[in-house]
């Protein structure tokens, strides 16, 4: 038994200097009582070190502070770096039309198409957006937040406008082709054109729906599938009926 | 302990709930009528208005289908506007065209709920759309008449609309 060798304090040794000179000069004693140090130890470990117990109020207020630092850094960065502006485009193309990106660029061409060559650009614009500096956008629904501000095609959006529940009409007064203009004034749900939707539109579309007739529209998409379920049933003629004895500022 | 107890009474015969106030309630029964001619009516869109002098328009408590088969289920109309004294009552039938009334028609009845002592509601009803059987338009015109008008006291706090009125319909 190697009886030279200093004897080994277990709780002196595992206690920070500091600690451990206090508590020699509080029990004025050599050296730290050793069921004291026990503790002392033990208590410093749960408690003091670096070997905290996240749990129960001091979780929570963690969690809240690194949740407040998060925040703040993100309200930082986005002041710093402005995120950049949604839904405007230098080139406006197509109003919230119903229909896939292949059927605008469709109907972008035609637009070109129907004016002189030299008006080309103004023609296709004035076709999807309206007389210059009028409502014809502001009418089109959620996508419009600003009147006469142009509005960007999103394929695949309901036709409808979802703030309001109507359906959009466009203005195309300026379009020269007849058929263009016929094709781009024609209100979804109408399907007679008779230039609104009422409750005939919604008695055609039943027929056709008994009848099995129910038939595609030209531009690719389901003009009679107001629900956009890619079905034509009687849900179908259940939202024209809904849309039909809707009044304004009801509820 | 007397006392404690009256006080307490009397208290809560101050700030209980209060006793079913009596009021005057009248109902209104209009009938809108479309008169479509010698063309079958196959559908129709009717614009129905009730207005009050001096208050608040009446309720429109229900909406019954018309007389003829075609049409006897209840026209689609916005419940959101009940109270509003403007509604848009629609319906079409896919009946036969030869099982589709002519002439004058009875397409619904609005029955309405009018409020205390005051003047006559007036109803009128405007035709805004009308077809035949192939959804095709036709001229045709709407008017509304009061069918039924029933006068009754109705509890406020245990009405159900019809409970203490009687209702006198014309057969």
């Amino acid at each position: 038994m190697d009886t030279n060798t200093t004897p080994n304090h277990e709780p002196e040794a595992h206690l920070p200097p500091r600690v451990a000179r206090a508590l020699r000069e509080a029990y004025a004693a050599p050296e730290v009582p050793e069921g004291l140090g026990e503790v002392l130890r033990t208590e410093f470990g749960r408690h003091g070190g670096r070997g905290r117990e996240w749990r129960g109020r001091r979780l929570i207020w963690a969690s809240a502070g690194m949740a407040a630092s998060v925040l703040v850094g993100v309200m930082v960065i986005r002041v710093v770096w402005p995120p950049a502006t949604v839904g405007v485009s230098p080139q406006p193309l197509a109003m919230n039309m119903p229909s896939t990106g292949e059927a605008s660029s469709r109907r972008e061409m035609a637009a070109a198409d129907a004016a002189p060559s030299g008006e080309k650009t103004d023609a296709a614009k004035l076709a999807f957006e309206g007389p210059a500096g009028g409502s014809g956008g502001a009418e089109l629904g959620e996508g419009v937040a600003v009147p006469g501000s142009p509005v960007v095609a999103e394929p695949g959006r309901s036709l409808a406008d979802r703030s309001t529940g109507r359906f959009g009409s466009s203005s195309v007064s300026n379009v020269a082709d007849p058929m263009l203009k016929a094709a781009l004034s024609r209100q979804v749900g109408d399907l007679d054109e008779s230039g609104s939707v009422d409750v005939l539109d919604a008695m055609l579309l039943a027929i056709r729906v008994r009848d099995g007739l129910a038939k595609k529209d030209l531009s690719g998409g389901l003009i009679e599938d107001l629900n956009r379920d890619d079905s034509i049933d009687r849900l179908d003629v259940e939202t024209i009926l809904r849309q039909v004895v809707r009044v304004e500022g009801a509820g | 302990m007397n006392a404690i107890a009256g006080l307490i009474l009397f208290a809560s015969s101050l700030f209980g709930p209060p006793r079913p106030e009596q009021t005057h309630t009248r109902v209104l029964s209009v009938d809108i009528v479309m008169d479509s001619g010698d063309q079958p009516l196959g559908a129709y869109q009717v614009e129905f208005t009730v207005a009050r002098d001096g208050s608040k328009p009446p309720r429109v408590m229900a909406v019954e289908g018309g007389e003829a088969a075609a049409f006897a289920a209840s026209p689609r109309y916005d419940a959101k506007a009940v109270r509003g004294g403007r509604l848009i009552l629609a319906g079409f039938s896919l009946e036969a065209e030869e099982n589709l009334p002519k002439g004058r028609t009875r397409v619904a009845r609005v029955h309405l709920r009018v409020e205390g002592p005051g003047p006559q509601p007036t109803a009128t009803a405007r035709a805004m759309v009308a077809g035949n059987g192939r959804a095709e338009r036709i001229e045709a015109s709407a008017e509304a008449t009061v069918a039924a008008d029933v006068t009754g006291t109705i509890g406020r706090a245990d009405h159900d609309g019809w409970g203490k009125a009687r209702i006198d319909r014309p057969r």
